[in-house]
């Protein structure tokens, strides 16, 4: 699984460009900004079902379903800190999913409440996401940039990877007579890694791109589960 | 001639041919775990062939996943714990979801229930490993704040239950089921469970940050030794060149004798006391990395401890809680332990008032239960 780390090529590429050019964001984390999130190899675990058999087959039937996301309570200002600095910025996940299924355009109508009941739905679904993340030093770039006395470091050279464990758990609810009812749930994992970063960059763990294939998958099983393609 | 060039093109050939064989050995737990989901997830219903592989997939997971944990002790493998912990309810609900589609309702069940004992011996049990490592730092508390984590899969476990007893129309058991989701609903969503997450994710940053210091101080001293070996290598050089020139000229000069043997020992000495400053340097900067190391430990387990006693400082509870009478005794509790943890530290009585705070917790969950109950 260990690749070499080919964007400390493309960092120094990009510095050099960058150089040439004239430009004066030659500050280390302005270029580290520009340079790796655009170049970084990142590597997902997850591979989801084809979705396009069923789009096909029952399309016309999920333009018809109504879905919403319900909220967990509480989770706004629920940020990530170590020692006092701030480590990761998280949204509630069940925002991102709303945005991602309403970008995804396969329901007739998407929402966001904050108990599942409410407003005038046939589903609800609600998510809970969890990352276990883990940074490991690059010990050749490492003592590379060492032997470089320090320059290495200045300059933004990657010298760490990322890798991340996601668990995505969900349940699909129903409107029925008595209220809401259970009738599904899905349980997705990812392992993230991401090939050469340090100090002046880091992974976005919580971000909506990032979390994206477990979204993808919690839909396939909601889709799947469901009655949503007999509506 | 030909046949020796055919050599390289057959070696290259085999390599390509072995190449599934060496990466199907070196499969991590979660890619068995992907297999095996790959066969489950397949539109038509898996046969006996397909059901066999499935459970080797599975088997194998769980195996590499026990294996890791087994292995990764202390520290080191803490960040990484639940992440390999995590497959092995996982594969359980695997088997779980593949049984319900076979209409093998009793052998779901027992797998689901494998699921739940799984998660609760497997998910958090770094923690416990962490006080094995730091015998006088009893951490039992701490294994208790992966309940998010546990929950999760309860949740899932329970769903996948609902769903078969509601299509079978087991109507008691499909509303038991119910009350075991809206638990696990009302614990993912609460504030404790947040604070908890919050945590354990503090202790998990400090572990990370932890190990990646200790790497680089070590990468740090192994640099230092090795750059300061070869400056005494070229000191030494150095000498045995001057001492080869200082023979050279006592040869071609006979009365040079003296004045060559007084330069030379004034070499020896002199290499003698390079090497001690050698030897002293090495142990100096030994001491000065041992130095850093402990000055590393400290800081983290310090860290551990605030983080502990900030867990709870994050809990924010409702008026209606606020009002319940196992409050008063839980805010007692607090108290006490915030100050204990400011005079004393974090040891093992701070613990023991740990865990007293969290049965104080739990009285007043059961409180609240039991008045929304009535």
């Amino acid at each position: 699984m260990r690749r070499f780390p080919f964007n400390s090529s493309f960092a120094l590429i990009a510095i050099v460009c960058l150089g040439l050019s004239g430009c004066k964001l030659l500050h280390p984390p302005v270029i580290s900004v520009i340079a790796y999130p655009l170049l970084q190899p990142r590597t997902n675990s997850i591979e989801t079902g084809d979705l396009d058999p069923i789009l096909e087959e029952s399309g016309e039937a999920l333009k018809r379903a109504k879905v919403a996301v319900v909220r967990n309570p509480g989770r706004n200002g629920w940020d990530s800190t170590v020692r006092g600095k701030q480590r990761d910025k998280r949204k509630d996940e069940n925002e991102l999913l709303y945005n991602y299924l309403r970008k995804q355009k396969l329901f007739g109508e998407i929402g966001l409440v904050d108990r599942a009941g409410f407003g005038d739905y046939d589903y609800y679904l609600t998510c809970n996401t969890e990352c276990i993340y883990n940074i490991e030093l690059d010990t050749l770039m490492y003592t590379w940039n060492w032997v470089l006395l320090g320059v290495g470091f200045l300059v933004g050279w990657p010298y760490q990877d990322s890798s991340a464990f996601y668990v995505a758990e969900s349940v699909f609810m129903q409107r029925s007579e008595a209220g809401t009812e259970t009738i599904g749930g899905s349980i997705a994992v990812n392992q993230v890694t991401w090939y050469g970063d340090n100090i002046y960059w880091r992974p976005a763990f919580y971000a909506a791109r990032t979390l994206k294939p477990l979204f993808k998958q919690i839909t396939y099983d909601f889709i799947l589960e469901s009655g949503v393609r007999s509506l | 001639m030909k046949q020796a060039a055919s050599q390289p093109r057959l070696a290259a050939v085999l390599c390509l041919l072995m190449l599934p064989l060496l990466s199907a050995g070196c499969k991590s737990p979660l890619e068995h775990y992907e297999s095996a989901l790959e066969i489950s997830n397949a539109s038509e219903l898996p046969d006996s062939k397909a059901v066999a592989k499935f459970e080797k997939e599975l088997d194998k997971a769980t195996s590499k996943a026990g294996k890791i944990l087994r292995t990764e002790k202390g520290a080191a493998g803490t960040a990484l714990h639940d992440a390999t912990a995590y497959v092995i309810p996982l594969a359980d609900i695997a088997r779980a979801k593949l049984y319900l589609r076979l209409g093998q309702v009793r052998e779901a069940e027992d797998a689901a229930w494998k699921a739940v004992e799984n998660a609760e011996t497997q998910l958090g049990r770094h923690i416990r490993l962490l006080q094995e490592e730091n015998g006088d730092w009893d951490v039992g508390a701490l294994g208790s704040s992966v309940f998010f984590r546990r929950e999760k899969i309860r949740r899932r476990v329970f769903t996948l239950l609902k769903n078969a007893y509601r299509q079978a129309g087991e109507k008691d058991l499909s509303a038991l089921m119910d009350a075991q989701i809206g638990f696990s609903t009302d614990y993912l969503c609460s504030s404790v469970a947040h604070g908890e997450e919050e945590f354990i994710r503090q202790v998990e940053n400090s572990d990370w940050i932890r190990t990646y210091e200790e790497d680089s101080a070590r990468i740090g001293y192994m640099l230092k030794v090795t750059l300061r070996f070869l400056g005494q290598i070229v000191q030494v050089a150095a000498a045995e060149m001057q001492k080869a020139q200082l023979q050279q000229q006592a040869a071609q000069n006979p009365n040079y004798s003296s004045s060559y043997r007084r330069q030379q020992n004034a070499i020896d000495r002199q290499q003698e006391l390079g090497w001690e400053k050698f030897k002293e340097d090495l142990d100096k900067m030994k001491a000065k990395y041992e130095a850093t190391l402990s000055n590393i430990a400290a800081t983290f387990q310090k860290t551990v401890a605030t983080s502990l006693s900030a867990n709870f400082e994050l809990v924010g509870f409702s008026e209606e809680i606020q009002a319940l009478d196992a409050f008063a005794e839980l805010e007692e509790k607090k108290e006490a332990f915030d100050d204990y943890v400011l005079r004393s530290g974090f040891d093992k009585q701070a613990s023991d008032a740990l865990m007293d705070m969290r049965r104080s917790l739990d009285d007043l969950t059961r409180e609240l239960q039991e008045r929304r109950n009535s």
